[in-house]
């Protein structure tokens, strides 16, 4: 194939894709004109870019689903649900949320197992302990014994009251809140 | 820049944001085309619509990551060829009914232009890739040369000149000649 009838494919081509421009089409004229196998050439492409055109139209466009339906069915799945979107994640963010995600599980397992040992003012115990020492008179080998609280013993808003029971032992109470009381320190001498 | 070109890059602006209309509006405008590349990187229409909706679902979780907004089409050809090639190779090859091209007029002009059509189609399906690629954009009749040469990453010279052989190889092949083997 020479390069001039490369040029006069080119241009029949863009005679055909309706990309020539005038001084092009000029040129193509006058090539028709002038020369029978140019004509003849110009049959060929027609015919095959009208096949081309019906390809298009018989392969390529008809039935299927709607552009919109496509459009609407693809937007609610990138829409999905939490778990779908890590999942599909890869590399660096999935890295991160699963550090995350780790962070935060630690965090709760701490606050359970370590925290649930502790702060027992919040357990609202509402138990004081008792001097318990053979100069008191105590029992149970010198352990402090828990006693409950009676409600009438409270003394409400008040940080820390001082209390005596009837045995005449003198008891310093830590309030927190009402109806709530921890054990601070007891001194004999108090 | 025309004022078609203006828009859809304002378009392109406003989907990078995440607006659901102006995606939908961009996939719309570039759904004929786009539905013959990805028919040309597979050379069928098997699963298509499949095609077109992981297309859609792309475009609408990576248009954030488009740079250039003035190569959307570009951006938007490399990624469906992406996910034509992706569904090419895991799908299982199947038997599909060619659909006879409606003809009107004399019975005998009909026979003769049917079976050119299955002729031009078997040429097309057997043209290497980007020879095919070209000749479904440009039959088409959505995109000028110069929006073709864009979606095909080339220049304008070249995707010309791979229209003229992917043209002539076809012709070729319907006149029963030896087909060359182009390196454009």
């Amino acid at each position: 194939m020479s390069a001039t009838d490369d040029r006069l494919e080119i241009l029949i081509g863009k005679l055909l894709d309706g990309e020539i421009s005038p001084a092009e089409q000029r040129v193509l004229d006058r090539d028709l004109e002038q020369d029978g196998r140019a004509r003849e050439l110009l049959e060929q492409m027609r015919m095959l870019h009208e096949c081309g055109c019906q390809i298009v139209r018989q392969e390529v466009r008809p039935g299927g689903a709607d552009p919109e339906d496509l459009f609407e069915r693809a937007w609610r799945q990138s829409r999905g649900s939490a778990w779908r979107r890590i999942i599909r994640m890869d590399g660096m963010p999935r890295f991160a949320v699963g550090l995350a995600a780790g962070f935060l599980l630690g965090l709760l397992l701490h606050f359970v197992l370590v925290g649930g040992s502790g702060l027992p003012s919040d357990r609202n115990d509402s138990m004081v302990v008792k001097d318990t020492s053979p100069q008191s008179g105590g029992r149970n080998g010198g352990w402090p014994v828990l006693e409950r609280r009676t409600p009438d013993q409270v003394t409400r808003e008040v940080e820390w009251y001082g209390f005596t029971d009837q045995a005449g032992n003198q008891w310093l109470i830590e309030g927190y809140r009402e109806g709530v009381v921890k054990p601070a320190s007891y001194h004999g001498g108090l | 820049m025309s004022d078609r070109d203006q828009n859809e890059l304002m378009l392109v602006c406003t989907a990078r944001r995440g607006d659901k209309e102006a995606l939908q509006t961009l996939l719309k405008r570039n759904w004929g085309w786009l539905k013959g590349l990805v028919y040309s990187v597979r050379g069928d229409r098997q699963e298509l619509d499949d095609v077109m909706q992981d297309i859609c679902l792309r475009v609408i979780t990576r248009i954030h990551t488009l740079r250039e907004p003035e190569r959307f089409r570009a951006w938007l050809a490399i990624l469906a060829r992406h996910e034509a090639i992706k569904h090419a190779r895991r799908r299982k090859p199947e038997m599909v009914a060619v659909d006879e091209p409606g003809f009107v007029g004399d019975p005998a002009d009909d026979i003769a232009k049917k079976e050119l059509y299955g002729r031009v189609l078997e040429a097309v399906q057997g043209l290497p890739q980007k020879y095919r690629e070209v000749f479904m954009l440009a039959h088409s009749g959505d995109l000028t040369y110069a929006q073709m040469a864009e979606v095909l990453d080339v220049p304008i010279t070249t995707m010309q000149i791979r229209l003229v052989r992917a043209r002539q190889m076809i012709r070729n092949q319907i006149a029963g000649k030896e087909q060359k083997v182009y390196e454009i």
